[in-house]
């Protein structure tokens, strides 16, 4: 009886501690936002002819004196590709506003430095943010800004969850609801430095942020940049940076530990790096499906933002095996013939070449006697040449009913790095 | 001397055909008539036909108020002579007028093929195509569903199938008879099996070839199979031109061309609609079987990735023309 009181009691406490802690907190918080504000600005991409805005996001100074302001590629990306058509500008405060111009992109990291056109456009006393050197502890409180859904900058406090593991291309996971329009506001840390840069967020507080060292980089970066306004240009360079990335990437993977795990029959790779994500599993019992799947799904879920009907960049590898003792082998074929396989990435005919297809009964030296029924397709990026979409998918053609069907698809790649991916995707596969 | 009066319908199909032994015919609404014409267009002696001293007959016009004309022309006849196979419009009645004399095409003899048609219709062989159809679609049904089976479900969609020949066939057999023709409703059920039959084959036959050929054939089977469409439909129109309404074998070959034709337009003008709103998908077509319906030797792994650098030049082509066409429009809004 006397130690639940206790433990009421303690409780008790510990609540009123919190609260108190949460009170001064929140005048801190009240404080560095009053300073801050006028560092932060809303970015507009809008119709030049109607005038309506078709972007909102937000942005902040990073250098008063040049004008200059940072934010996330993907707010910025319509005027990039077609400035004839839209507008880029930002409003600050009350009256203050002006047009911007590009000055720097990093759409692998989805960063943009942006430049008011009238450097007297910005307010005087416009707050300038610094970049903090190093992150926080996990669990350190961080304040995100922006303009969230149009309705004016808010703060939105909440935890730095540190980097995550799971990614090629590096985030911060923040725990704390970033909202749309929010993108390309800063996330601060308690003394006010930029930690990261507003990215996405999903449901139930767990939000992104592009680490601060991107955008330190891209400051400091050398300033041989295209004409502002000269979308190819921009395209080309995008290409090389994805180009770059992507390659690396592959290199990366390929380098990787592919000496594979059991799966049914076969010998196969799965997480050949820690931020490969695997999932799968076999299909459950169920009388009515007379086969049962068995299906090992990896990849690299790095989306990368290229236009709002464009995204690139994912990897998957999959492996599936496909087995019955109630099929004969015509019905076991002419279910296995079903199992189809689809592109990673978003895209369509203003952005993409159609898929081109090759078909054949192939054999593998490593697979032995067994011929594989083979598809590999290809499309390629209308503005980013040399950029290609894979497609690779091989079933087998077993005198019994079960099969196994390998598939890979690669968003975003080079035509060298697919072809030695292949290579190493091939190469790992083997009957066990 | 004799004379034949045939009187004709619309599409120049014998309705009525008789044969007179005098030298002077009457014709008219009126019963008093020795060729009696049911139309209230005819007046009641609307006509003579008449031989004089030397053999020749002659049509006479009796003031009636529609008068006599050939058809396709607007002269109003008084009276003129016949030579046989002569066709008059007699108000809107048409007749044919013949001599016993008149030549006639020589004796056909009996087609194999239209033989074979007509025995679809005999019971015992009606019987043997109508449970061959279920078998074949209950095995095809059992061959092709990934879950279970339900009977009922299977039963009652091709019910509707069955119904829907049965419908088919009845309208055909319907207008048959409105042109006076044979009918043959049971062949045509069995017809329409046979059809069944084969475009079941003609697709088995596409399905093991796509099979067995790599992807740089997929053009021509695409080719083959609407081919192979058309063949069928065809060889339909062909069977029951002749069954319900015995076109001879000139005619019945061209109008089922024709139709062919009609439906191959037809479709054309479909695709064209379609093909704008075509998106990008991965179209390979991944035709599977059994290996025992592999015939070819499988390609080294090496040849098949070499042949594939042909996609990423494709591709390249694909973009270059899709850039060119997005400057020409650019071009057109500016």
């Amino acid at each position: 009886m006397m130690y639940r009181i206790l433990h009421g009691v303690t409780a008790l406490l510990f609540i009123a501690l919190a609260a108190a802690a949460a009170g001064q907190n929140g005048d801190q918080n009240s404080a560095l936002f009053a300073r801050q504000k006028s560092g932060l600005v809303v970015i507009e991409v809008a119709d030049r002819t109607s005038g309506n805005k078709n972007v909102i996001g937000s942005g902040f100074v990073v250098d008063a004196g040049a004008g200059l302001f940072a934010t996330n590629y993907h707010v910025v990306s319509e005027y990039v590709l077609d400035p004839e058509r839209f507008v880029l500008r930002f409003k600050s405060g009350d009256e203050g506003g002006g047009d911007l111009e590009i000055i720097a992109l990093d759409v692998i990291h989805d960063l943009a430095l942006v430049r008011a056109t009238d450097s007297h456009a910005l307010p005087p006393a416009a707050w300038q943010f610094t970049l903090a050197a190093k992150q926080p502890a996990q669990g350190a409180p961080v304040l995100a800004m922006g303009n969230p859904y149009d309705i004016g900058i808010s703060i939105v406090p909440g935890t730095y969850n540190g980097l995550i593991e799971k990614q090629y291309r590096r985030h911060i996971h923040f725990t704390g609801a970033l909202n749309p329009g929010m993108s390309g506001g800063p996330a601060v840390n308690a003394s006010g430095e930029v930690i990261g840069v507003n990215v996405a967020g999903t449901v139930n507080s767990v939000s992104f942020l592009v680490p601060v060292e991107y955008l330190a980089a891209l400051l400091a970066g050398p300033r041989d940049e295209p004409a502002p306004s000269d979308p190819a240009a921009w395209q080309a360079r995008i290409v090389a940076d994805l180009r770059a990335h992507q390659g690396g990437l592959l290199d990366d993977l390929m380098a990787g530990d592919w000496s594979g795990s059991e799966f049914g029959p076969l010998m196969i790779p799965t997480a050949v790096r820690p931020y490969v994500d695997c999932s799968g599993g076999t299909s459950e019992d169920d009388d009515e499906v007379r086969y049962r799947a068995h299906t090992s799904d990896c990849g690299v879920n790095d989306r990368i933002f290229l236009s709002r009907q464009l995204d690139s960049g994912m990897i998957e590898i999959d492996f599936g095996w496909y087995e019955s003792d109630r099929y004969n082998r015509f019905q076991f074929y002419r279910m296995f013939e079903d199992i189809g396989f689809f592109p990673a990435n978003q895209g369509g005919k203003k952005d993409l070449t159609r898929f081109r297809c090759r078909e054949d009964i192939v054999r593998y030296d490593n697979l032995g006697d067994v011929p594989f029924k083979t598809t590999l397709c290809v499309r390629e990026y209308l503005d980013y040449a040399g950029l290609y979409d894979v497609l690779f998918s091989a079933k087998s053609l077993l005198d019994r009913p079960e099969g196994v069907f390998l598939h890979y698809t690669l968003a975003g790649v080079p035509r060298d790095k697919a072809e030695a991916f292949h290579e190493c995707f091939i190469g790992a596969v083997r009957w066990k | 001397m004799e004379v034949i009066i045939e009187q004709l319908g619309t599409t120049n199909n014998i309705l009525d055909r008789q044969k007179f032994n005098q030298n002077v015919i009457r014709i008219g609404r009126a019963y008093s008539n020795d060729l009696i014409l049911t139309d209230e267009h005819v007046d009641k002696l609307h006509a003579f036909l008449s031989c004089d001293n030397e053999g020749r007959w002659w049509l006479s016009d009796n003031h009636s108020l529609n008068g006599i004309k050939k058809p396709r022309s607007r002269k109003h006849i008084t009276r003129q002579q016949i030579k046989s196979g002569d066709v008059f419009l007699l108000g809107r009645n048409k007749i044919r007028i013949l001599f016993g004399n008149h030549p006639l095409p020589p004796t056909v003899k009996v087609r194999l093929s239209e033989v074979f048609l007509l025995a679809l219709g005999h019971l015992p062989v009606l019987f043997t195509l109508v449970v061959g159809y279920f078998a074949l679609k209950g095995l095809t049904v059992y061959h092709t569903t990934t879950g279970e089976i339900k009977w009922s479900a299977i039963l009652g969609s091709n019910l509707q199938v069955a119904l829907s020949y049965i419908g088919l066939a009845l309208l055909v057999y319907l207008l048959s008879v409105l042109f006076r023709r044979g009918g043959n409703f049971l062949s045509h059920i069995g017809l329409l099996i046979l059809v069944f039959f084969a475009s079941e084959a003609l697709v088995l036959a596409v399905h093991i070839v796509r099979f067995n050929t790599a992807s740089g054939a997929d053009r021509f089977i695409a080719v083959w199979e609407q081919i192979n469409g058309y063949l069928v439909l065809w060889l339909y129109f062909w069977s029951i031109l002749y069954l319900a309404f015995h076109l001879s074998l000139k005619r019945r070959t061209l109008a089922s061309l024709g139709l062919i034709v009609i439906f191959v337009s037809i479709n054309l003008l479909y695709q064209d609609a379609l093909k704008e709103f075509t998106r990008p998908t991965v179209d390979a077509d991944r035709a599977l079987l059994p290996p025992v319906f592999l015939w070819r030797e499988p390609v080294p792994a090496g040849d098949f990735i070499a042949a594939g650098a042909g996609l990423y030049r494709q591709v390249e082509e694909d973009r270059q023309k899709a850039l060119a066409e997005r400057d020409k429009s650019n071009g057109k809004a500016e």
